[in-house]
């Protein structure tokens, strides 16, 4: 049996969430759906999950991507270390730079195409 | 034995007599001084002094000189205009005034070789006992020596008084200067000030507290602040003269008051102990300042951070919808297969129910900029309201949605005058608030009634309800009261000053009623013709 990739999709908005999952699905990943930034975290934290990458949406309430990928970096689970792609409706430069700078591994802007978010998911975990 | 006592006699006689003549003088003396001295107008003091000297000595002419501050130069000073008779300044040289000065006394100074003069020209130091102040020069038909030395005591005696007036005019002068230098301070500062005595008398006082707080009284000095202040004002300051005198230094307060008719202000008033140079409080100086300047320029601060968080906001809510409808109908354009009918289905629905939350928020900005532009107008149809409110659900209730929406219209609605569309848009605007922000589902309430002139329309909901002290600005254009806490819940911000604005143009109004956590109540209330 093929091991499927897993995908950790964090974003508030629920549209989002299930045409990601819907579309990741048919191109053979696994999407694991979280709502907000806590239950991202905690998600990729259980050990009983194996997550390859997760998709961060930015613009969220109570903790924003920022702060959740902050979380992530800074944390000493071997998790930390996971891909993070930054989904952003914010065309701002500095909200860019501060996702890399901040150890982003790659960002996509809203409104996105599905195309361009499923290259930059091959580049990172194949 | 007689010839002694009368030696005696006379020689007492005399003795009284010269006695009496020296009482005499020093009463003209003083008289004489005493009228230079109370004139503190220096024309005044000139005239006086030259009246004097004129009843001692028949001069021709006399003028008086002042010395500059540096003790050397001089300029006529008195009689200002040369008078006609004299037909040239008899000025003696400098060198000569500067001698006499140093004698410091009534000295003649013509040469009385010179066979052509005409007149005998004398010079009169006025010095006091500090400095030389200046000069008289003097021009008589008769060599003054020939005067006793009586009367050269006088006018000696006169002159060093005239030189005291004068220093003391100038004193004087100095003070109104300084004064008038204080006063005009105290006129050009923007503030209002004003000081009273430990008796709540007024003893200082600028324009500006007149104009400030709109005091009509034309003579405020001396009167008790009380006389003239009236209520809220009055209050604070009988709070703020006994607390400054019980806890001291510095006071601040802020107070509503209404200079004029219909104006309500804020003024915001320090205030502070005067102190003298012995460490005694003799009073308090009270500074009142217009606050409404700076709660303008606060207000259109907090207007700017809202405009720009609206920017933000609304960069985001158009954003989001156009998202998920690329999304979506990207994967209905290469991945859905033409067979899954089901997911075809719910992907359009997705992508339909998006396009009208965009159209909404689009047709919100277009309002937004109507209304700024001043291009707002009513287009006026009869209509009932319950069919338009039942058109409207009818929207709402063909989305899947955990929300049940009940509608209860009273008998005999009439028809009303309004705008329709504008109306829709109302109703649209409360509706989805109510079903917006109730994340958790629940009930959303819909009753018209008539009442005397008007329908009324409430919209209610068992939503998360709005805080107490957000209700007042919900309504305000760009406001979202910040719930990030309880929900994300999209949105502009403009939806409310909408309906507010076009209830308004429609001479309604609209309430509200919300307990947080329970549910919220907006009423709208339209007359039932435009008249």
């Amino acid at each position: 049996m093929i091991y499927k990739k897993s995908i950790l999709i964090i974003d508030d908005m629920k549209h989002i969430r299930d045409i990601l999952w819907f579309s990741l699905k048919q191109e053979g990943y696994r999407p694991i759906l979280a709502e907000n930034g806590q239950r991202g975290l905690d998600c990729l934290f259980d050990k009983e999950n194996r997550v390859d990458l997760v998709i961060l949406d930015v613009m969220m309430p109570k903790m924003d991507g920022f702060q959740v990928l902050e979380k992530i970096r800074t944390s000493n689970d071997p998790a930390s270390k996971t891909p993070v792609i930054m989904l952003t409706a914010k065309a701002q430069r500095e909200a860019v730079i501060k996702g890399l700078s901040m150890g982003a591994s790659d960002y996509v802007l809203k409104p996105y195409k599905f195309a361009e978010l499923l290259s930059k998911v091959q580049n990172l975990i194949g | 034995m007689t010839k002694p006592l009368e030696k005696d006699h006379q020689f007492l006689t005399r003795t009284i007599s010269s006695l009496t003549d020296q009482v005499d003088l020093f009463e003209t003396f003083q008289d004489l001084s005493l009228k230079i001295i109370s004139q503190f107008d220096l024309n005044a003091i000139f005239s006086t002094f030259s009246g004097i000297v004129k009843e001692v000595v028949s001069y021709q002419s006399i003028t008086i000189y002042l010395f500059h501050e540096d003790g050397k130069r001089f300029s006529r000073a008195y009689p200002l205009e040369r008078a006609t008779q004299n037909r040239r300044e008899d000025l003696p040289d400098t060198g000569i005034i500067h001698w006499v000065m140093d004698q410091g006394r009534w000295t003649v100074i013509t040469d009385f070789l010179d066979q052509k003069a005409t007149a005998i020209t004398s010079i009169l130091p006025i010095k006091s006992p500090r400095q030389a102040v200046g000069f008289l020069v003097m021009t008589t038909d008769v060599d003054p020596s020939l005067y006793n030395q009586k009367l050269t005591s006088i006018l000696n005696f006169l002159a060093s008084q005239t030189a005291i007036a004068i220093e003391n005019q100038s004193l004087v002068a100095r003070i109104n200067n300084s004064n008038a230098y204080l006063t005009n301070m105290l006129e050009s500062i923007s503030n209002g000030i004003m000081a009273v005595n430990m008796k709540g008398e007024v003893t200082l006082i600028n324009k500006n507290v007149t104009a400030i707080l709109g005091i009509k009284i034309k003579k405020i000095i001396s009167l008790h602040y009380q006389s003239f202040l009236k209520g809220n004002l009055r209050q604070e300051m009988d709070q703020l003269f006994a607390g400054i005198l019980d806890k001291g230094f510095v006071m601040e307060s802020m107070v509503h008051h209404s200079p004029f008719k219909g104006i309500h202000i804020m003024i915001g008033i320090t205030a502070s102990l005067l102190i003298d140079k012995n460490r005694n409080t003799i009073g308090i100086i009270f500074i009142f300042r217009d606050m409404s300047a700076s709660r303008e320029i606060e207000r259109l601060t907090r207007l700017d951070e809202m405009k720009s968080e609206f920017v933000s906001n609304v960069s985001h809510e158009l954003r989001t919808p156009l998202s998920i409808i690329k999304a979506y109908s990207e994967a209905l354009l290469t991945q859905v297969k033409p067979q899954d009918h089901d997911t075809r289905e719910q992907f359009l629905s997705v992508i339909d129910s998006e396009t009208d939350r965009l159209s909404t928020i689009v047709s919100n900005l277009l309002d937004l900029s109507r209304i700024e532009a001043g291009k707002f107008r009513l287009d006026y149809s009869v209509f009932s309201l319950k069919d338009l409110v039942n058109s409207v659900i009818s929207v709402f209730k063909a989305k899947p949605s955990n929300i049940d929406i009940l509608t209860d219209f009273h008998e005999n609605l009439p028809e009303i005058e309004a705008d329709l569309e504008k109306i829709r848009e109302v109703l649209i605007n409360l509706i989805a608030n109510s079903v917006k922000f109730s994340p958790m589902g629940g009930t959303v309430s819909i009753t018209v009634e008539h009442q005397e002139g008007f329908v009324s329309c409430s919209v209610s909901d068992t939503g998360i309800g709005i805080p107490k002290d957000k209700i007042k600005h919900i309504f305000k254009k760009f406001y979202r009261v910040d719930n990030s806490d309880i929900a994300e819940i999209p949105g502009t911000g403009l939806g409310l000053s909408i309906v507010k604005h076009i209830l308004d143009a429609h001479r309604g109004r609209i309430a509200v009623d919300s307990v947080l956590g329970e549910g919220s109540v907006f009423t709208f209330f339209l007359p039932i013709s435009r008249s």
